[in-house]
């Protein structure tokens, strides 16, 4: 089974690199995003729509978060303690 | 009247070492170390590294001035030398089985002698497997080890890290791997970017296997078979036919290197562990071989010898003031006899040292595991 763009990363950072069909790869920013790497394999595609929609759910989950502390605060709810807006 | 254990002595042992370990009676198997210079080296010893580099002249026009670049540098660095040893104990047991046998005969007859050769022999021989050991470590870049108090969890030799390459599909996905072109890739690299020709490839006969039973190898090495001849008709069980092919197929030698070593567990049990891992390929020059400006082994004095040159010790003899590894010898496990032992050892103090740091790449080629049993077998 083909590495995950995750587990590339971790070869990467280790120190190594990354061949992807004789391609060597040493730095993160030069790999193929995991939608270039899953095109063509119909389970590695099911997979990495799978993992790309679990963390678009985990980003809105966060955007949510936010958003409650902001709205929280518009309401005075909670004080300002993030320093931002202070010159 | 000689005795038996009079031939104990330990200069003797040396020399009847010396003569028993000529090089050309050396393992075939220890490939890397065959190939590796043994050089005297002391502690601490500061090696210096040149890194200079070519650059391209400018074009400069009449009357101006040109520009100076500093592109060379020198790096320090030093290696503290490691023993590697081990010891044989001879037992009250043994010493008396083997005075029994002796005491019917009227000399030795070889019987004890031919014992103690044959463990003076596998001692040296041990102290030269992890020799190879950490040669293969250094070839490799990546040493993990963990005992008798020595913990190294992670090392390495300073490798570059795009000649440590893992493939993104391990060669034993047969449909989709694409081992020779993986290949091809880090000899490019080796090539343009460090002026590194591989010219050989040294793996396990597992990954070989897998290596040829891919659709990529197998498409590229249609082209150096007969019109007529698919590479469904060729018997992939023949492997020395099966070398040669890909030989063809990557313009490189092909070795395959499947040599064990015993180790005892903490818990007594031995096992076998491959000198080089089955998934990892090296690529390596023969040019290199032996050349110490690429790689060498620091071997320094063994402190034995010089601790046995300044007092009386248990050790059996002299061993002739300090000398350099691996050297054997015998000591008497305890002076009051009590128990009546002897022990063997053998000794070296070295380390691998890595000149040229790309003169070997290392490809990680899947994380297939191992069909040998390591346990021991009788």
């Amino acid at each position: 089974m083909a590495l995950s763009r995750a587990e590339m990363e971790q070869i990467i950072i280790q120190g190594g690199s990354v061949s992807i069909d004789g391609r060597v790869i040493s730095r993160v920013q030069d790999l193929p995003s995991a939608a270039d790497l899953a095109s063509g394999d119909p389970k590695a595609e099911q997979t990495t729509l799978k993992d790309i929609d679990r963390q678009i759910l985990a980003l809105q989950k966060q955007r949510k978060q936010i958003e409650q502390v902001i709205e929280q605060r518009k309401k005075g709810g909670t004080p300002d303690t993030s320093g931002a807006g202070v010159a | 009247m000689p005795v038996a254990w009079q031939l104990l002595e330990a200069l003797r042992l040396t020399r009847m070492m010396q003569s028993l370990q000529d090089v050309r009676l050396l393992p075939a198997d220890l490939k890397f170390l065959a190939r590796t210079p043994i050089v005297p080296a002391e502690d601490n010893e500061i090696m210096a590294r040149f890194t200079g580099y070519v650059t391209i002249a400018d074009i400069i026009a009449d009357d101006q001035q040109a520009v100076v670049y500093s592109t060379d540098k020198i790096a320090y660095e030093s290696t503290t030398i490691p023993n590697l040893k081990h010891g044989k104990p001879l037992t009250q047991a043994m010493l008396n089985q083997l005075q029994a046998i002796n005491s019917g005969m009227v000399a030795d007859m070889g019987l004890f002698s031919d014992y103690r050769n044959r463990m003076i022999d596998s001692l040296l021989l041990g102290v030269r497997q992890r020799m190879e050991a950490l040669i293969v470590c250094m070839q490799i870049d990546a040493i993990a080890y963990d005992r008798l108090g020595i913990k190294i969890t992670s090392g390495g030799w300073g490798m570059p890290s795009d000649l440590k390459v893992t493939p993104n599909i391990p060669w034993d996905t047969a449909a989709t791997a694409t081992p020779v072109n993986d290949i091809w890739g880090v000899r490019l690299i080796a090539r343009t970017r460090y002026g590194q020709d591989f010219n050989r490839l040294t793996l396990s006969t597992t990954a070989f296997r897998y290596m040829i039973a891919t659709t990529e190898f197998q498409a590229k090495a249609r082209l150096y078979l007969a019109p007529n001849v698919s590479f469904t008709n060729l018997n992939s069980s023949d492997i020395s036919g099966m070398i040669n092919l890909a030989q063809n197929v990557l313009g490189m030698e092909i070795e395959l290197y499947d040599s064990r070593y015993w180790a005892q567990a903490a818990d007594g049990t031995l096992g076998s562990t491959p000198y080089l891992p089955i998934v990892k390929v090296v690529l390596s020059s023969t040019g290199d071989d032996n050349d110490p400006t690429a790689f060498d082994f620091a071997n320094g004095v063994t402190t034995e010898s010089i601790v046995n040159s300044l007092a009386p010790t248990n050790v059996i003899g002299d061993l002739g003031g300090a000398v350099r590894g691996p050297i054997a010898y015998a000591t008497v496990a305890n002076a009051n006899l009590n128990p009546p032992q002897l022990q063997m050892w053998g000794v070296a103090r070295g380390f691998p040292r890595k000149f040229r740091l790309q003169s070997t790449a290392v490809l990680t080629v899947g994380s297939f595991s191992d069909t040998i049993d390591p346990t021991a077998p009788f």
